[in-house]
């Protein structure tokens, strides 16, 4: 949230300054602004349009919805997000286009691992934006050998809901099949996201099929969709 | 492969993944390695004799107070980290407060004593080995607490290694105190500080190689 673009810069100083006496921890644990600035997020927020706001909104739900079980809520939340993520990620690699669809598939992906890591307490555009941000930093780096210092420019734009701007449809292959890399997991995770994952088998299910117990068809989704975002990172 | 395939096969049996909660394995990981330490430090370094008559020692106390402080600061900030979307930065001014505190209270102590005895509390014993041990006792919190911090999402992988590192440091030191014969003002000001920056710096630079996911 872009709170300095809203203000004038002796105001928001003012501010800070105020805001730094008040909050007597090292860190600034906060969401969107720190609480004596709140009053400033509401203008903020006021300034998002407002179809925005509801698409927010609707996301959080159907992703909140996700968390309880529902996995047409999770599958809808997904291919919501999908769009805006897209628009995100080819605005900020359009120098790189064949890239987005990697970049798009790596955040999913991290976004799935660690949605049980996300306090509903806080606001979810926020909290995706920064894992997509931290992807898009993490692959800025590998493909440019930038340092870490130059890829916290990307970081220091905290604009909450610049994700969620524009949305277009058509799509392109991603360059790394995933079910590829697939083959290179071993079978303990292999299998079991196949026949979860792919052919739709229920964890019972699976667990007949394979001979494996059920807690290890789990154990083994659940490791080897964490061993497939590490390969992702590592092409 | 295309997106949406990706996106079928995410949101397919989703439910029946394993639900494990990324918070249980961080403070498992923190209440393992104060264990194992705390275990390091009985077998090699012996708990103080005079350990229970140190309890009602007020230098003993505020030594005790000072380290607590860090724990707390960087438990909280453990947590901050962890968060995509929460906006955390170091405020070195605020971290350094304690110290500031209790550089002040070293001060009097430095001038209130006598001449004569003002290398000792500086030096005291055992200066030498002091921060050294803070920092080898720190290692094993420091280890566990990185694993469960990669178990949770930090997106600034540098401050995060630096928490975990403050975090495992004054642990580390508060494990060290129930051995430590000192309790001279001025040598914790100065070693103990020094013992709980070492994890920190090299949690500064470690942080974004290990903390990668």
């Amino acid at each position: 949230m872009q709170i300095n673009n809203f203000l004038e810069p002796q105001t928001y100083i003012f501010l800070r300054f105020v805001t730094n006496i008040c909050v007597c921890t090292n860190t600034e644990f906060v969401w969107h602004s720190p609480p004596m600035l709140n009053f400033v997020a509401s203008i903020v927020k006021s300034n998002r349009p407002a179809r925005l706001a509801v698409e927010a909104d609707a996301l959080e739900s159907l992703f909140v919805r996700g968390l309880d079980g529902d996995d047409r809520a999770y599958r809808a939340f997904l291919s919501l997000l999908t769009t805006y993520l897209r628009a995100f990620l080819r605005r900020q690699l359009s120098w790189v286009p064949g890239e987005v669809e990697d970049v798009l598939q790596e955040c999913l992906l991290a976004i799935h691992n660690k949605r049980y890591s996300f306090d509903r307490k806080q606001p979810l555009d926020a909290w995706v934006n920064s894992i997509a941000r931290y992807k898009l930093i993490d692959f800025l780096r590998r493909s440019d050998g930038l340092d870490e210092n130059e890829g916290s420019d990307v970081w220091m734009q905290e604009d909450g809901i610049e994700a969620f701007e524009s949305v277009s449809l058509d799509t392109v292959d991603a360059k790394v099949d995933i079910r590829r890399l697939l083959d290179l997991l071993p079978p303990a995770q292999r299998l079991p996201i196949i026949h979860t994952k792919l052919d739709g088998l229920s964890v019972t299910e699976a667990a007949q099929a394979t001979g494996m117990s059920e807690s290890a068809i789990k154990v083994g989704v659940h490791r080897g969709l964490k061993a497939l975002a590490a390969m992702l990172g590592e092409s | 492969m295309k997106t949406e395939l990706l996106i079928e096969m995410l949101a397919r049996g989703a439910h029946q993944e394993k639900r494990t909660s990324p918070w249980r394995v961080l403070f498992l990981g923190i209440g393992g390695g104060i264990f194992l330490s705390m275990t390091m430090m009985i077998i090699t370094l012996r708990v103080n004799s005079e350990f229970l008559a140190l309890l009602t020692n007020p230098n003993f106390l505020t030594k005790i107070a000072y380290v607590s402080t860090y724990v707390l600061i960087a438990f909280t900030s453990l947590i901050a980290v962890s968060m995509p979307g929460a906006k955390v930065k170091l405020h070195f001014r605020r971290l350094a407060l304690p110290f500031v505190a209790i550089s002040c209270i070293a001060l009097l102590a430095f001038v209130d004593a006598e001449p004569a005895l003002r290398a000792d509390l500086i030096f005291g014993q055992t200066w030498s080995v002091c921060a050294v041990l803070i920092a080898l006792l720190s290692m094993p919190v420091f280890t566990l607490t990185l694993m469960g911090m990669k178990e949770l999402a930090p997106t600034n992988l540098t401050l995060a290694g630096a928490v975990c590192g403050l975090f495992s440091g004054a642990a580390g030191a508060l494990v060290y105190c129930v051995h430590c014969p000192e309790v001279e003002v001025p040598f914790v000001a100065i070693w103990y500080t020094l013992g709980m920056m070492i994890p920190m710096v090299i949690g500064y630079f470690l942080g974004p190689k290990v903390l990668r996911w």
